[in-house]
């Protein structure tokens, strides 16, 4: 490979196009979560939860309908919610569900497959199964808090937190003069995340050409593994991927289609590197490799059921 | 408090203000000089816009803080959390690694200047010669299909067929989809030279990004050119081809092509980029 000009200018317009796109949502994120900090107390989230798994599995998969957000956004907000006692299983189901059963990729993928509509249909009630299938797992084998070790400070921050929630010493203004403050650290702390990940993405879209991956996935499920991996790596927006995929309607079949379109909003590189800031390094790697196993299956068995 | 800590704390919330501001005024910039385009679908861009003015606002915050902290007047904040900096880095060395990384991006924009998506990109993607195919009927008598026989209905009363800018890819798909009903008829396109293995030195073909949201999910869409004088024509230039309609078999594919009449150097346009028209079939 080379590296010229053209290269290091595609790549330039490729890391600040996914920064400039991914910042309304992180700020979003950042600014939601400093407000669950400041006005939402500890007790309200443990009402609000669902106690039996099934309807906990149910309420994640399904609470990006109310509460539509990308990744980019979902990973902060859902720290905080982890932190504040939601279930880490319902948090981790909303990161997977969120993205893709939400209302503006709903539109979106409908325009995008006007004439074929079964695909667009297979994908949501693929992503519902998979996010459903998925929360059941984890809250069966997670066996330990997958987040990691809170810093000693952050115990600290918490407990006081608590403790003035419960006091309610400080009056409405005074809470919303802190949120800026709050988001500004969260903004830098999931941030470098971000550019981490549109650094990465941005690379890997100027280096790799689509016949060098074709080439290496050229056999029965090639081109299943084939678009995964390149949902994967490419890390799109949902709200734009299905536009993409309708420009590979003539190279892959529908099954691969409904592989891209499960698998890239549920977990790419960019997120993966969000979720690394946030979760323990082993059970990131075991999250995706059980979410690459659950859409693989079942876009084959969608294809095979004809439902695609 | 220790003069040390004071210092640092200074230093950490001065460069957070810092960045916040920069990418704030950065977007502005791009705004005042009709750049956003080149980064940003239009239907996006009141989003970014927006959230300039939210990183503005969580500058100030920052600046604020620095200024307290300078002035060790930590009781304001000591009121709220028992310490906000926890999330700081230690370290001098883990400090300049992460705000390296938020100014890399900024840095590299002002470095490297300003271009456009081009055949080195192309090349990566793909180019899809047959438009037609994101249609993917089932019946000849689908809604959407319908819309698209209607538009090249309409199509068909233009001479020559202008490929727009606004419906750029419908335009192709309906000459794709029809394309027997076009032979003979004469075509204007914009667009930049690309060029490929397969193609032979009297071909190239005249290439558009398509992008919905971002150029990360740019594609590009071509028509293939046909022209004696075609090897002569630079790769990444922009050109106006207006030429006929013909039928080429190109990689396996039978794709549409344009033997050329008239060929022109042009201007990039003002946004390089063409969007799929998400209103299409509602006329």
């Amino acid at each position: 490979m080379h590296w010229d000009f053209d290269k290091l200018q595609t790549f330039k317009i490729i890391f600040i196009s996914i920064i400039l796109e991914a910042l309304p949502f992180l700020l979003i994120g950042v600014l939601v979560s400093a407000i669950l900090q400041a006005f939402v107390s500890d007790r309200l989230i443990g009402k609000l939860t669902p106690r039996h798994p099934i309807t906990g599995a149910l309420f994640g998969s399904l609470l990006g309908i109310v509460l539509p957000l990308c990744e980019c956004g979902m990973i902060p907000i859902v720290r905080r919610l982890i932190r504040k006692g939601l279930p880490a299983y319902i948090g981790l189901t909303y990161i997977v569900a969120g993205p893709i059963l939400n209302p503006v990729v709903v539109s979106a993928t409908f325009a995008a497959f006007r004439t074929n509509r079964e695909l667009a249909y297979s994908r949501f009630y693929l992503a519902f199964l998979v996010s459903f299938a998925l929360g059941l797992l984890l809250y069966s084998f997670m066996s330990k808090n997958p987040m990691k070790a809170e810093s000693h400070h952050h115990h600290q921050h918490h407990r006081n937190n608590r403790l003035h929630a419960s006091v309610g010493s400080s009056g409405f203004m005074h809470k919303l003069a802190h949120t800026p403050g709050h988001a500004a650290e969260e903004f830098f702390d999931m941030g470098k995340f971000l550019l981490f990940g549109a650094f990465f993405t941005a690379l890997l879209q100027t280096v790799i050409s689509r016949q060098a991956i074709a080439a290496v996935a050229d056999h029965d499920f090639g081109s299943q593994l084939f678009m995964m991996g390149l949902a994967y790596l490419l890390s799109l927006c949902s709200t734009s991927d299905a536009f993409v995929a309708a420009s590979f309607n003539s190279l892959f079949p529908p099954t691969a289609l409904l592989a891209f379109l499960v698998f890239g909003p549920m977990v790419d590189l960019k997120s993966t590197l969000m979720l690394l800031s946030v979760f323990r390094r082993k059970f990131v790697l075991a999250f995706i490799l059980l979410l690459f196993a659950l859409v693989f299956v079942g876009s084959f068995l969608f294809g095979e059921l004809g439902w695609v | 408090m220790n003069l040390k800590y004071r210092l640092h704390e200074t230093i950490h919330y001065f460069l957070r203000s810092f960045i916040l501001a920069s990418f704030a005024l950065f977007i502005v910039y791009l705004v005042r000089t009709d750049n956003l385009d080149l980064y940003i679908a239009a239907r996006m861009q009141w989003l970014v816009k927006c959230t300039a003015l939210g990183m503005y606002v969580v500058a100030a915050h920052q600046l604020y803080r620095t200024l307290q902290a300078l002035s060790g007047n930590r009781s304001h904040a000591r009121d709220c959390c028992d310490d906000h900096t926890h999330d700081m880095p230690s370290s001098w060395r883990t400090g300049l690694l992460l705000y390296g990384w938020f100014v890399l991006p900024l840095a590299l924009a002002l470095l490297i200047p300003n271009g456009l998506l081009g055949s080195a990109m192309a090349a990566a993607k793909g180019v899809q010669f047959q438009a037609g195919q994101i249609v993917m009927p089932e019946s000849p008598s689908d809604p959407f299909l319908r819309s698209f026989a209607k538009y090249g209905q309409e199509l068909s009363k233009q001479d020559p067929i202008r490929v727009q800018d606004d419906r750029f890819i419908e335009t192709l798909t309906a000459l794709d989809l029809y394309k027997q009903a076009f032979i003979g008829r004469t075509v204007q396109i914009q667009g930049f030279v690309y060029r490929e293995r397969g193609m032979n030195n009297r071909q190239f073909s005249v290439t558009r990004f398509a992008m919905s949201c971002c150029s990360a999910d740019a594609y590009p869409y071509g028509i293939l050119v046909k022209d004696d004088n075609a090897y002569s024509i630079e790769e990444n230039e922009w050109v106006s081809v207006t030429g006929t309609l013909s039928l080429a078999s190109y990689n396996g594919i039978e794709a549409i092509q344009l033997v050329a009449n008239d060929i022109r150097y042009i201007q990039p346009p003002d946004n390089p980029y063409v969007s799929p028209d998400v209103y299409f079939e509602l006329e």
